[in-house]
């Protein structure tokens, strides 16, 4: 082993005792020829170790907090399931009438969208929306005749307008009238 | 501790619980103390940990050993503690005046050493990294062995070994930089 891994060695398991046998001979041996680490040694024990090895163990509170546990687990045992069964019915009713703020939230969540969807489907149900057209095409139809009536010249525009399908029904009366 | 006590405060048995609680203490509160530096401080945290102890304790399954449940709560407890209030250990010394283990018999001498050497440790320790700290308070303070801090914080041994080593290192650079006598 060299200096550098003799020194690592050192820092963590020599200084803490947790080395094995074998390598402490080695580790040992090397430290009885290196004055640097020899040096290191010493220096990491004074500084890293020994000041907590002769650190104050605290026991003062003791008491204290033991007093102040005391005082916890009787609040404690106060908010029990079982201590609150003595409150009796109102408690229970209480329980049943007040959703916890989770569930209430989630069902007026759900509430929304159901209403959402029910009235984005009625706005686009398909046969509402034929029916619409088919009495919007009705209307025009018959503002077409009597426009019809008054100037000859739009014709040629109205017949291009509509489809040949809707002029079946209406066609007729335009031909008629020119007929 | 015996596995009696233990049983008997897995059951409820509120004197077992006291019997835990006289046991682990002295872990407790120094570990806290150590790792928030502030009396009060450890106080709180050494509340939540045995009140934690106290309702958890009826689900303990024994699959560790007590001691070591009880080590990982506390560090839990401490470090999530000490990162809520961000504080920094760095030059914050806090003297329990009246220790009652240590004072009344010893001499002034011995009392002023102890107390020089309190504040080496604050300044050593507020100089790592939290975890780090952890580390080298269950070491050097506590006297846990590697595979005990392992076990407890829930991590390699060898992360134990290399945060033990980078300790070491900046207590080190430390001593480098300051004159001796000001560690």
């Amino acid at each position: 082993m060299n200096c550098k891994e003799i020194q690592e060695l050192i820092l963590t398991d020599y200084l803490d005792g947790e080395i094995h046998q074998g390598k402490k001979g080695l580790l040992e041996s090397h430290l009885a020829s290196c004055r640097d680490c020899k040096e290191f040694f010493v220096l990491a024990q004074q500084t890293t170790v020994e000041p907590f090895m002769k650190a104050k163990k605290y026991d003062r509170s003791r008491a204290v907090v033991w007093a102040r546990l005391q005082e916890d687990i009787q609040n404690e045992k106060k908010d029990t399931p079982e201590c609150q069964q003595e409150f009796g019915l109102i408690e229970r009713w209480k329980k049943i009438i007040f959703f916890p703020e989770p569930v209430f939230v989630w069902g007026v969540f759900a509430v929304l969208v159901v209403l959402f969807f029910l009235l984005s489907a009625s706005v686009k149900q398909p046969y509402l929306v034929n029916q619409n057209q088919g009495q919007d095409q009705n209307q025009i139809k018959q503002e077409v005749l009597v426009a019809s009536k008054e100037t000859a010249d739009q014709d040629e525009y109205l017949a291009y307008y509509f489809n040949e399908e809707d002029t079946t029904d209406y066609g007729t009366s335009v031909e008629q009238y020119f007929l | 501790m015996t596995d009696d006590i233990v049983q008997q405060a897995i059951q409820g048995d509120e004197r077992a619980f006291e019997s835990i609680y006289r046991e682990y203490f002295g872990f407790v509160f120094n570990v806290a103390f150590r790792i928030v530096s502030k009396r009060e401080e450890a106080e709180e945290i050494c509340q939540e940990v045995f009140m934690t102890v106290y309702r958890k304790i009826s689900a303990f399954r024994q699959q560790s050993s007590l001691k070591t449940w009880i080590y990982r709560i506390t560090i839990n407890c401490a470090l999530k503690y000490s990162q809520k209030k961000s504080k920094q250990i760095k030059g914050v010394v806090e003297y329990d005046e009246t220790n009652p283990i240590a004072a009344p018999m010893k001499d002034i001498r011995d009392r002023i050493d102890e107390e020089e050497n309190e504040k080496v440790i604050h300044k050593l320790l507020g100089h790592l990294y939290l975890e780090q700290r952890t580390c080298i308070v269950l070491r050097s303070i506590q006297g846990l062995s590697y595979k005990e801090i392992a076990d407890t914080l829930r991590i390699p041994i060898n992360t134990v070994r290399s945060r033990i080593k980078r300790a070491r290192e900046a207590m080190l650079a430390l001593r480098r930089e300051a004159a001796p006598h000001e560690l």
